[in-house]
């Protein structure tokens, strides 16, 4: 049995306008994303993975093109109801983490509901089971800002999947880390896939496409699927 | 709510300097808004009790500050003549002296007054008696002095005082003379005042030259009407009874009318220079905080951009910004309303004009703070709802 497609995107383009005129980033991609991958999309600086990830994540719209979620076409929705499966269905953790540096790592991981209109009785308990998950149980309490790159990375994520969404988006998440600390969030990343969370992530360094079932290269806004070695 | 707070806490702290400036512009701007008010709301007040303490139906006749005719004087031959005149008014007459007394270093202020003057005055006789009809009629020698002269010099009922080298008795201690007239007249020495000391005019005689006492001058006539309603055909009639020889021109008259017109000069005069003051701190208050808050969201870009990824719509975000602009410009009226009050206090007694805080004083500042905080913080909200979570990302 094939799995679900979470996302698809059919021949998507996403141009900017910039003083040297129409730059186009996203050149007529297709992609399809299924309920367990953990697709690493990687290529060179400028190649368009960031804004391709930023498409998936909703908070962009391509130039032209289709994207859909479960089969619900995006492009027919407002922003209040983008912003609703956004905060439903979508993490995404960023290469600078994006905490908020006075609020400590479990208000942090709790701000991800911030936006739910009614939040879930049981908030608390997922964001405690996101930080344990994450191993940050020891500094739950400690502030932000006074946590090493890799905790505050781990915290970030835990904010992401605190929710489970069905799609976790990262961009660079190891970028700022060390070898050691990138590992351990890589690890984290590879934990949360197993127990069926999709993951789409974009980075520079091809070591960490052992973690991942897809890989994909982005070059000069074209997609180009990779036989894992 | 708790999430509310929490955000605002974490706006508040994110530059507790700059969010510190902005209560302080904002600050500014409202201690001057709330200082105009007080003197506005004291103005108004000062009004009610001139209207109060004079009375709508009286009006008085001091010597003119004319300078270009020559004065007549006042006498009590045109108070006599005013009250033959005049059916059914009260005309009184005064003359102020200023007389050395063994108990103070400095002169007391004495009215000699006529047996009319508490028919339209009536302070309150703590103890002992007011003056009497007797005591006009005889020209005795007694005194009614107000509680704070007799306390400040110890002077009991029926002690007997030297008023310059003549002895007075003490027969009668009054509550609060002064009138509302003190700061308005041009010439405080025909108000009384919480040290004045009242005495028959018939027994002043020694105190005045002979020249006086030829012409029998006096320093003040008022009349009372019957009704509020004759007071300016009272006014005219009277006006027209000193006009031989354009005598009516060299006298000062003072009506309800002119006094409250005086005040509400004053009024205007306030409103256009310390208003324009204020409305100048105001602005500049406000635009100090846009200013600010320009820099805060700028500076919270990746924040505004995480908010909206886990799904804040800009609404939300709107929200935010206007309720953190609206504490500061509230937290500034508060401190402005605090400083404003402590100033007034500390001024107490030195201010050239009336204050009041009243109910108005205190919440219009803050009604006008929280439109202040939505006016001046639309610009760095609309910056903030335009801030795109991808292009936020893409330009960090």
């Amino acid at each position: 049995m094939t799995a679900r497609k979470v996302m698809e995107l059919t021949n998507v383009t996403r141009s900017f306008c910039t003083p040297a005129g129409n730059v186009e980033v996203l050149k007529g991609i297709d992609l399809a994303v299924s309920e367990g991958d953990f697709l690493v999309i990687t290529g060179p600086s400028g190649s368009g993975k960031s804004t391709l990830l930023h498409i998936c994540a909703l908070i962009d719209q391509p130039s032209s093109g289709n994207v859909t979620m479960r089969g619900t076409d995006m492009s027919k929705l407002t922003d209040e109801e983008l912003c609703r499966i956004r905060k439903q269905e979508i993490g995404l953790v960023f290469q600078r983490f994006c905490l908020l540096p006075h609020r400590n790592v479990l208000d942090n991981v709790l701000f991800r509901f911030r936006y739910l209109r009614a939040a879930p009785a049981d908030t608390l308990s997922l964001a405690r089971e996101a930080i344990e998950q994450m191993g940050l149980e020891d500094v739950a309490q400690r502030q932000a800002r006074l946590l090493s790159s890799g905790e505050q990375q781990r915290t970030a994520i835990a904010r992401a999947v605190a929710r489970r969404p069905a799609l976790l988006l990262a961009d660079e998440p190891t970028g700022n880390l060390d070898t050691a600390a990138a590992e351990a969030v890589m690890d984290c990343f590879k934990s949360l896939n197993r127990d069926g969370i999709t993951i789409i992530m974009v980075t520079h360094n091809e070591r960490l496409l052992e973690y991942a079932s897809r890989h994909i290269t982005c070059t000069g806004g074209a997609l180009q699927e990779r036989q894992l070695t | 709510m708790k999430r509310i707070a929490a955000d605002l806490w974490d706006g508040i702290r994110f530059q507790p300097a700059r969010s510190a400036l902005s209560v302080l512009a904002v600050c500014v701007g409202m201690t001057s808004l709330t200082i105009l008010l007080a003197v506005m709301g004291g103005l108004r007040q000062k009004s009610r009790e001139l209207m109060e303490d004079m009375g709508a139906n009286v009006f008085v006749v001091m010597p003119g500050e004319r300078t270009d005719i020559i004065h007549g004087d006042l006498t009590l031959d045109k108070r006599s003549m005013l009250a033959s005149s005049l059916t059914g008014t009260i005309v009184s007459a005064l003359r102020t002296f200023s007389i050395r007394v063994s108990n103070f270093s400095q002169p007391i202020r004495v009215f000699a007054v006529d047996e009319n003057y508490f028919q339209i005055h009536s302070p309150t006789v703590t103890s002992g008696r007011n003056l009497d009809a007797l005591d006009h009629a005889t020209g005795a020698r007694v005194a009614v002095v107000s509680d704070t002269l007799a306390h400040d010099a110890n002077w009991q009922l029926g002690q007997a005082v030297y008023l310059g080298s003549s002895l007075y008795t003490i027969v009668g201690i009054v509550e609060r003379p002064g009138s509302a007239l003190e700061k308005e007249t041009s010439d405080k020495s025909f108000v009384p005042d919480n040290t004045t000391l009242f005495v028959p005019l018939a027994s002043s005689r020694s105190w005045m030259s002979n020249a006086s006492i030829t012409a029998r001058k006096v320093d003040l006539i008022e009349v009372k009407c019957p009704e509020p309603s004759q007071l300016e055909s009272t006014v005219s009639a009277a006006r027209r009874l000193l006009a031989g020889r354009n005598e009516a021109d060299a006298f000062t008259w003072i009506t309800p009318a002119s006094v409250l017109a005086d005040v509400k000069r004053l009024e205007r005069i306030i409103a256009l220079t310390a208003g324009s003051v204020s409305l100048l701190c105001l602005v500049l208050g406000g635009t100090t905080l846009m200013s600010l808050m320009v820099a805060n969201v700028r500076d919270r870009v990746l924040e505004i951009a995480l908010r909206r990824t886990i799904g804040a719509t800009a609404r939300d975000i709107a929200s935010l910004f206007l309720a953190e602009a609206c504490l500061v410009t509230l937290c500034g009226s508060l401190a402005g309303l605090a400083l404003a009050a402590f100033l007034i206090s500390l001024s107490s007694g030195h201010f050239l004009l009336p204050v009041h805080m009243g109910a108005s004083v205190v919440v219009l500042p803050l009604i006008v703070a929280v439109i202040m905080g939505m006016c001046f913080s639309y610009l760095p909200v609309r910056m903030a709802t335009a801030i795109t979570p991808a292009e936020a990302l893409r330009n960090d």
